[in-house]
């Protein structure tokens, strides 16, 4: 009977053994304080449908490599306009995602942009090349909407 | 005796349990669930008006459940909860009303149409024309449009009217030809006024540098220059028809955010639940 009362006794405090270490507890947190920088992290994989498609994300990933990660976050515009090209074209084909693009950049050159376009947190002006494709479907966004594309 | 004395000690505990909080009450929840209500939390307010359900029916908390769906935007939730509402509830008028109008809030047009044509009440008749102000097909006639509701309010109503019945569009084939007659125009039809500029800057910097290039005999820079500048004029043509695919999108963006926001303060022409706070 002895043996049962300590047994007793030990499985009713035997929670306390397993109880929350202050080590646990207290511990320090691996923070990362660095600035999550989206734009770096690029899908530079050549997966493509069709031979226009390709041929566009070679010259995107080309640009990609040797030049806009290189010189930086440059392009006021979320997508950015290489990745407006390239979403143009599979969207598109390659002769209308070429004029997409082309407007584009000539609205990229244009100054004056404030107020037109809604913006990212990022501050960046939203403008996803599905608004251009002439489908008839627009899905208007107000400018003073601020939108969460990354 | 120290077996007993253990024993006493150890299952004490289960001698008293712990009494039901106050805090917990119906009285005390029906009045912290009104608190969230009236504060505009109405997630947790439709939580704690679902407790109370537990201990009996009440009508008032069964429209009011619906209700706060509504005003979270939950439209599907709140017409089944609606439509649960039986013909014993003090609030069947009420919520029958209701459930009309989050038929509308929720761009429902054509199952409200549906439901209310041929009806004679006058809030629905009102709620069934205001859904035509909606619909991108169906245009009522003026002149019944305007009679089933009140005089004061019959210009501002007109405003809507006209504006449905005549949006202000701009038309891509023009904004297209401008632009190809003079690069840019279309833009500036379009009251994008920069980019025109821009884009008229672009293909004649490009078309002059052609030119030049052709004239000196470089005739591969002169193709070079020609072929960009072709993109950039053909792109702006094609940016100007797409730009005014966008402009009407606005328009019809601003015109259903201006009535919504209109009716929204009128109450959609219905009387308000004074006991809804």
């Amino acid at each position: 009977m002895k043996y049962f009362y300590i047994i007793f006794v030990l499985l009713f405090f035997s929670t306390n053994l397993f109880s929350q270490t202050d080590w646990e507890k207290w511990g320090k947190a691996e923070t990362d304080y660095t600035i999550k920088d989206n734009y770096r992290h690029r899908n530079y994989n050549f997966n493509s449908d069709n031979a226009g498609n390709f041929v566009v994300k070679f010259f995107a990933n080309a640009y990609w490599f040797f030049v806009s990660d290189l010189d930086g976050d440059n392009c006021p515009f979320r997508p950015s306009c290489s990745a407006f090209f390239v979403e143009a074209v599979k969207e598109t084909n390659i002769f209308q995602g070429t004029l997409m693009f082309f407007d584009r950049f000539t609205r990229d050159t244009n100054v004056f942009k404030e107020g037109k376009y809604p913006r990212e947190k990022s501050g960046h002006y939203y403008d996803p090349s599905s608004l251009y494709t002439l489908s008839g479907k627009i899905y208007y966004i107000p400018v003073n909407e601020i939108t969460a594309w990354e | 005796m120290k077996k007993t004395i253990f024993l006493f000690i150890l299952f004490s505990l289960t001698i008293k349990p712990q009494t039901p909080n106050p805090l917990y009450s119906p009285e005390n929840v029906r009045k912290f669930a009104d608190y969230l209500f009236s504060g505009k939390d109405y997630l947790r307010s439709v939580f704690e008006y679902e407790k109370l359900l537990q201990y009996g029916k009440n009508d008032t908390i069964e429209f009011k459940i619906p209700v706060a769906y509504q005003l979270m935007e939950q439209y599907d939730l709140a017409l089944q909860e609606f439509s649960k509402i039986n013909k014993e509830s003090v609030y069947y008028n009420e919520s029958e009303r209701e459930y009309y109008k989050t038929l509308l809030l929720s761009d429902k047009y054509e199952e409200l149409q549906n439901k209310l044509f041929g009806n004679e009440v006058k809030d629905y008749q009102r709620l069934l024309y205001l859904s035509y102000l909606f619909n991108p097909v169906k245009v009522p006639d003026e002149q019944n449009f305007l009679n089933i509701f009140p005089s004061s309010e019959k210009r501002n109503l007109q405003n809507f009217f006209d504006k449905k019945k005549d949006p202000p569009y701009k038309s891509s084939l023009l904004a297209g030809l401008f632009s190809a007659l003079i690069p840019g125009s279309g833009k500036i039809y379009i009251s994008e006024i920069g980019d025109g500029i821009t884009a008229f800057i672009a293909s004649s910097l490009f078309a002059f540098l052609s030119y030049d290039n052709f004239r000196a005999n470089h005739n591969f820079r002169g193709w070079l220059f020609s072929g960009i500048g072709f993109f950039f004029y053909a792109g702006n043509i094609y940016g100007s028809v797409a730009a005014a695919q966008i402009y009407n999108a606005k328009v019809d963006y601003q015109y259903k955010e201006k009535l919504k926001q209109y009716l929204n303060d009128k109450n959609y022409f219905m009387e308000r639940n004074d006991f809804i706070k």
